[in-house]
């Protein structure tokens, strides 16, 4: 029988994967994604506990929300991304250090 | 079954996040994306959230995939571009993702404390001497159970069989009746508006309550007195209600994960499934306590897509 384990065990692969985009990608694209994928982990989480665990819906409502989140963050880190690939003609992040980052 | 489709799902979301993670090609990325959201999509599904799923289809997969995929295209100036980090970069982060898998893994196979919550189907009250039995068998003594109604189905009748308006204005006539004998009925909500099978001119719409009777200090549902506010109500004259039956189920709270299992499997007790979340996901974000951040949220995704259109557009005009 599937429980909440096994959802968790699922959420914490799609994590790590998703950190380890985050971490390693040279492409502030491909670093969103892993931020997407980030947010969908901690998004099954909820719904799973919102199941198994507390009943009802909150948990629901709040996976919502991270969505809405997720998707004014797409929109906005993306008109970033164009914005700087104009300035400096690249989007790999090593490279772009006009902040002395 | 349900373990083959989470399998199967689990499969496809893990190994597409692989894909993403480690393939050369930024588009082929986002396609992998794309697969490894709609599996977690299905798993929306499988834990009762229906309308999370279409949410996540349309937001994700039709929405901001799409813009990753914009932003690729209008960024790929240099069309072969370096992916991958140096090895230098590479290993410790494989070093800080294993131990992080290893760490949530290992909180997530953590016991939880005793909050498992079931409900059975109880028709003839043979169930709740069961469940009882089965509690104290297993030694469960902090379990608490409680018999309730968990559902209660009208059946309405019409004249000749029923078209679409006349069960919408079914509908509406219900609720407006609840909403009418505030608050002793504030709380409960139609679940679930369904045409009988084979006879085309009934109509059953099922009531659920919010909350349970023990969280919010309710009376439980009572089919007599729902009776008693919607039969002089009749929608349209030809729609007579002419039964109100209570679905009687036994809840129990308080299970620890052991026990909840053994119960769950026990092949006498049927389990009453939720029909539909959907409703109960709508009352919460428009009528019930998540209406302001529902609106702050609208407001914060309006901003952020006014902001994203200014910046993406300073960079474009002369």
């Amino acid at each position: 029988m599937i429980t909440l384990t096994h959802y968790l065990a699922v959420s914490s692969l799609l994590f790590v994967f998703g950190m380890f985009a985050v971490l390693t990608r040279r492409n502030a694209i491909a670093m969103l994604m892993g931020v997407e994928l980030i947010l969908n982990a901690a998004n099954l989480n909820f719904v799973a506990f919102s199941k198994y665990v507390l009943g009802g819906v909150l948990g629901q409502v709040v996976g919502l929300f991270v969505i809405v989140l997720a998707a004014a963050e797409a929109a906005i880190a993306l008109a970033i991304i164009l914005d700087i690939y104009q300035e400096l003609a690249t989007i790999n992040p090593d490279e772009t250090t006009e902040l002395k980052g | 079954m349900e373990a083959v489709v989470f399998y199967l799902l689990a499969g496809v979301a893990v190994v597409f996040a692989g894909v993403v993670v480690t393939t050369r090609n930024v588009v082929h990325a986002a396609f992998a994306l794309m697969v490894s959201l709609g599996a977690v999509a299905g798993f929306y599904v499988l834990l009762d959230a229906d309308f999370l799923a279409v949410i996540q289809l349309l937001v994700y997969v039709g929405g901001i995939l799409v813009l990753v995929l914009f932003g690729v295209m209008m960024t790929s100036g240099r069309l072969i571009m370096q992916l991958r980090a140096p090895v230098g970069q590479l290993l410790p982060a494989t070093f800080v993702g294993l131990i992080l898998l290893g760490f949530l893994l290992h909180v997530g196979r953590s016991e939880l404390p005793n909050n498992r919550t079931l409900v059975f189907e109880d028709s003839d009250g043979e169930t709740a001497r069961r469940v009882a039995r089965l509690l104290r068998e297993l030694g469960a003594e902090s379990a608490r159970l409680q018999s309730e109604t968990a559902r209660v189905v009208l059946t309405f009748q019409g004249a000749g069989p029923l078209r679409p308006e006349a069960v919408r204005d079914a509908r509406r006539a219900v609720e407006r009746g609840l909403q009418a004998a505030r608050p002793s009925s504030s709380r409960l909500y139609v679940i679930q508006v369904q045409e009988v099978w084979g006879a085309p001119e009934r109509l059953q719409i099922a009531l659920e309550r919010k909350g349970t009777p023990a969280s919010d200090g309710m009376a439980p549902l009572d089919p007599s007195r729902i009776a008693e506010i919607l039969q002089p109500l009749s929608p349209r004259e030809d729609l007579r209600l002419i039964a109100v039956q209570g679905l009687r189920a036994v809840r129990v709270q308080g299970l620890s994960e052991a026990v909840y299992r053994r119960l769950r499997e026990d092949p006498a007790l049927r389990v009453l499934t939720p029909l539909s979340t959907t409703a109960g996901l709508g009352d919460a974000l428009m009528l019930g306590e998540f209406l302001l951040p529902f609106e702050v949220a609208g407001l914060i995704l309006l901003v952020a897509l006014m902001g994203a259109a200014i910046i993406a557009r300073k960079g474009i005009t002369p």
